[in-house]
């Protein structure tokens, strides 16, 4: 062994407390970063899987204008797969003997002449 | 002042060599203009009160500084090599294989032992001598398992001269080698350095303020405010061991 490695182990074991001390810290350190990191991915892993299973929108963007004509466009668009023409809003709502709670409206586009009354249905928040 | 003899071969060739610390006021000015010659094997003390600029001069021949100017060559192999302009790169392999260096404070690594003290340097030589054999040239060969602070003043100022030969350098540097020690222990150290100097036949340059040991040397410089101020041979010179200061 050569006197400068020689030198470096004697000089660690007399500073062994401190090494020790140093690399607990160290481990410790590197342990919570490995387990925040495992939480991130799990947190990620579940979302991913909720969006899924739900069938979740990836993108959401809102619009003044959406006319109906541009249904075959949409529709064309790479990986659309399915198109609904509704329109969501949010509402309060005060029912005697309830109280006041908010829902989410959504309301189908206007049927064409002659057509059925168009569907109105609530989905309860 | 140039006292080159004819016959002697040069080691060290110094022209003009200037160094200034600092700048404008505060500016010191540590050498001025030396010229200077050290022929092969020659032992050499450089005398002169503290500030006249021995370290610093010995410092830039041992590659350890450089000038503001001049020039300060080395012959080796018939070759000359000027150390004002060489690079770090240069300066490092210089004094790793052709410089001894001697502190006035050893400059030992605590951890290790005599005998591993001296390997730092053999690991690094191209062709060294065996740690053991620069120890017994010390007279320490029966301390070498020793640690440092096992040791006393003296024996850990030869196990410093030991390290600085056990590469075989061409030249060697003492810098105020007997400083931290009394007369007794610093007659020891110098019978060191004269017995390396005188077997090995390595060039050996000595720094002292102290007037009675160069009366051991092969020639005397003195240097005062930056200068050398006198150069004086040593025809009759004295052995170490008959030093008293």
């Amino acid at each position: 062994m050569k006197a400068i490695h020689i030198k470096l182990w004697r000089d660690l074991t007399r500073l062994r407390a401190q090494v020790a001390t140093i690399a607990l810290v160290v481990a410790i350190g590197v342990a919570g970063f490995v387990g925040m990191f495992s939480v991130h991915e799990s947190l990620k892993g579940s979302r991913d899987a909720f969006y899924r299973d739900n069938r979740l929108a990836e993108v959401f963007a809102s619009v003044k204008r959406a006319p109906v004509h541009l249904r075959e466009r949409l529709a064309a668009l790479p990986g659309v797969a399915e198109v609904k023409l509704d329109v969501v809003f949010d509402a309060q709502v005060d029912l005697p003997g309830v109280g006041v709670f908010a829902i989410g409206f959504e309301a189908a586009p206007r049927a064409p002449a002659g057509a059925s009354a168009s569907a109105f249905s609530m989905l309860a928040a | 002042m140039n006292v080159l003899t004819a016959q002697a071969e040069p080691v060290f060739t110094a022209r003009g060599l200037t160094k200034v610390y600092g700048a404008g006021d505060t500016a010191v000015h540590a050498l001025r203009g030396v010229d200077l010659d050290i022929v092969r094997g020659e032992f050499v003390v450089l005398l002169g009160a503290s500030g006249s600029g021995k370290s610093t001069l010995l410092n830039i021949l041992g590659g350890l500084d450089t000038a503001t100017s001049g020039s300060a060559c080395w012959t080796h192999a018939g070759e000359l090599h000027e150390l004002i302009g060489a690079d770090d790169a240069e300066l490092t392999r210089y004094r790793r294989e052709h410089v001894g260096f001697v502190f006035q404070f050893y400059n030992l690594i605590p951890s290790l032992t005599a005998r591993e003290n001296v390997a730092l340097v053999t690991d690094l030589a191209d062709d060294p001598m065996k740690p053991e054999d620069a120890l017994a040239l010390v007279g320490l060969g029966e301390r070498m398992n020793h640690f440092v602070a096992q040791l006393s003043g003296g024996e850990q100022q030869r196990v410093a001269i030991a390290r600085a030969i056990a590469k075989n350098p061409a030249v060697l540097l003492c810098d105020e080698p007997t400083g931290a020690l009394d007369c007794a222990t610093g007659v020891m150290v110098l019978q060191a350095i004269e017995h390396v100097n005188r077997e090995l036949g390595t060039t050996t340059v000595v720094i002292t303020h102290n007037a009675p040991i160069a009366e051991m040397a092969d020639r005397v410089l003195r240097l005062a405010d930056g200068r050398i101020v006198e150069t004086r041979a040593n025809p009759h010179k004295v052995a170490a061991a008959s030093l008293n200061w």
